[in-house]
């Protein structure tokens, strides 16, 4: 609503009433609400505080749950402390909410992002805490096939940018498979694989806080596996590829339920406040990504 | 004017249109000049005295009215007011685009008038829930549903009402430069929904909306009305209102108020500011 104005409006009235406005009616663009890639994502990297944020597991394992759990739970007005600020990618999380209702988020994680146009594929979350901390949160999950790569070519992970500038590394492995026992050692593997390429060969910078994640844990849970349980398989399994002191933390989620007392989205606020926390001095500019990683996981041509 | 198809935009503005025409309404708007072009306003305005349903707004460039009113205390100001299409503004945010003038329209905006229809809202459904209502089929029915091959693609329409509207305001303030611009929202057709506070109603029908609005004072500074433009449903309750002496006398605004009849209160809010 204008107010009080010897302004452009009053041409358009004047436009309006004498017929003249065009057929072909000028456009201006807007920006984009979807998913970003390397090269968009700059203006966030460069706005304020961002924690850059990369999730790696199987094909399936629950990578896009987690992040369109954490959505979901902004949705439905609360995430344990957090509040949503905005985002960038709005309708990047609505598709992919989409995609997950339907059971077709499983294509985008076998997209190779070698040859298609996938390079969309940052989500950007701003959200505050109570005590009116604001961080912005630029997530990124390795599709399945990439991560088959650098399980199968550890080399591989040395060709991902997208790994030298994360601050956290976040390993997701799938409770699912934990659950039924002819996949259970090999979706621990799977974790162990790949976080053990990417510390040796993802270059990751100093400080870098490693997450491993159970996702799933309902179904876990259901197949009485338990916390001890996952302590001494899992997570110490991970724990062991990890030298030095880089931070590592450990955590369950189930974002999506289907069995047991699970509210939708458990866990994932857990993952925020770690994913909160910036391992870089927080004055300090961030590391931003070369534009020649805009299709960055060529390795595969 | 922002808002969906079927938010209820123009009939909020037939209705305040009368409202400040008429001057009967204490506290209310008044209508102080004559404009030169009157078509629009006052066709829609014929509708809405009638008791029918306005027709739809159409086309991508806004249909803009221009009043001159002046409050309570004297003061005259000259609104501009577009009204845009819902399935403009849909459209525009499903291509990324929308047209030039109304481009200009909101860069020149000193306020914004934000509708939404409790009737109208797509709420956001979650996989738990639709895996739910699967779990519920199986056990109450039914012979096995042949397993879709072809997925539907993702459109717009398939997105929640609560962030579409968080997305156009981002996209209105990347182009807007008043901070904080004033947002009346306005819960249309409050008589439907039966609760005596908006406010809460709102917060609890747009959780992220709300978020967004309380975490951003320094861009955006917002109040919500419930507010009845139409007075009832067409066309079962046509007769009834038709029978107004006074058809302001049909139009509520929600909450404590000098007069219940004074719709033209979300503009006098956002002049105030």
């Amino acid at each position: 609503m204008g107010e009080d104005a010897a302004n452009p409006t009053d041409a358009q009235i004047a436009d309006a009433a004498s017929g003249t406005e065009k057929a072909d009616l000028d456009w201006v663009e807007l920006p984009s609400s979807d998913a970003l890639t390397e090269i968009t994502s700059q203006q966030v990297l460069f706005s304020a505080q961002c924690s850059r944020v990369l999730l790696v597991g199987a094909v399936g394992s629950g990578k896009t749950s987690i992040l369109t759990g954490i959505y979901e739970r902004l949705c439905r007005g609360s995430l344990e402390g957090w509040t949503f600020v905005g985002s960038s990618t709005l309708i990047g999380f609505e598709k992919r909410c989409w995609e997950g209702r339907t059971n077709s988020g499983g294509n985008r994680d076998q997209i190779g992002r070698t040859s298609l146009q996938s390079d969309d594929y940052l989500l950007h979350l701003h959200v505050a805490n109570a005590q009116a901390r604001r961080i912005n949160l630029l997530m990124a999950d390795l599709s399945g096939e990439v991560f088959k790569e650098i399980k199968y070519h550890p080399g591989a992970a040395g060709a991902l940018p997208i790994l030298q500038a994360a601050d956290h590394l976040t390993i997701v492995v799938d409770g699912a498979r934990l659950a039924d026992p002819r996949e259970r050692q090999v979706a621990i593997n799977d974790g162990v694989a790949a976080l053990r390429a990417c510390v040796a060969f993802g270059r990751l910078r100093d400080g870098v806080a490693i997450e491993l994640v159970i996702a799933k844990w309902d179904a876990a849970v259901a197949a009485e596996l338990d916390m001890p349980w996952a302590n001494e398989y899992v997570f110490d399994a991970l724990r062991r590829v990890v030298e030095g002191d880089r931070p590592v933390g450990a955590f369950v989620t189930a974002s999506r339920p289907t069995s047991g007392d699970f509210e939708l989205g458990t866990g994932v606020a857990n993952l925020v406040t770690a994913w909160a926390e910036l391992p870089r001095p927080l004055d300090s500019a961030p590391v931003p990504l070369p534009p020649e990683t805009r299709a960055y996981l060529r390795f595969g041509q | 004017m922002l808002g969906f198809v079927g938010a209820g935009k123009s009939t909020y503005l037939a209705a305040a249109y009368h409202v400040a025409n008429c001057q009967k309404v204490p506290g209310a708007l008044r209508i102080t000049a004559t404009e030169s072009d009157l078509e629009y306003i006052e066709s829609i305005h014929e509708d809405w005295l009638k008791c029918v349903s306005l027709s739809r707004t159409s086309g991508h460039s806004p249909t803009v009215v221009t009043i001159t009113v002046t409050d309570d205390t004297g003061r005259t100001s000259r609104l501009h007011i577009p009204d845009v299409s819902g399935e403009a503004l849909r459209t525009s945010l499903a291509d990324r685009r929308w047209d030039a003038k109304f481009d200009q329209a909101v860069r020149d905006s000193t306020g914004i008038l934000l509708f939404v229809h409790p009737h109208s809202l797509v709420e956001p459904i979650t996989h738990a829930e639709v895996q739910r209502w699967g779990r519920d089929l199986e056990r109450d029915s039914a012979p096995p549903v042949e397993a879709a091959e072809a997925r539907p693609d993702w459109e717009i329409d398939r997105a929640a009402t609560d962030p579409l509207v968080v997305d156009l305001l981002q996209v209105v303030l990347t182009r807007n430069p008043v901070r904080p611009i004033p947002i009346a929202i306005i819960v249309s057709a409050w008589d439907l929904v039966g609760d005596p506070d908006p406010p809460p109603w709102f917060r609890s029908h747009f959780p992220l909306l709300s978020q967004f609005l309380d975490n951003n004072p320094d861009l955006v500074a917002s109040k919500v009305f419930g507010i009845s433009a139409q007075g009832g449903r067409y066309p079962q309750d046509e007769a009834a209102l038709r029978a107004h002496p006074e058809p302001a006398d049909k139009v509520r605004i929600a909450g404590p108020t000098r007069d219940h009849r004074d719709i033209t209160e979300p503009i006098q809010w956002i002049l105030r500011r």
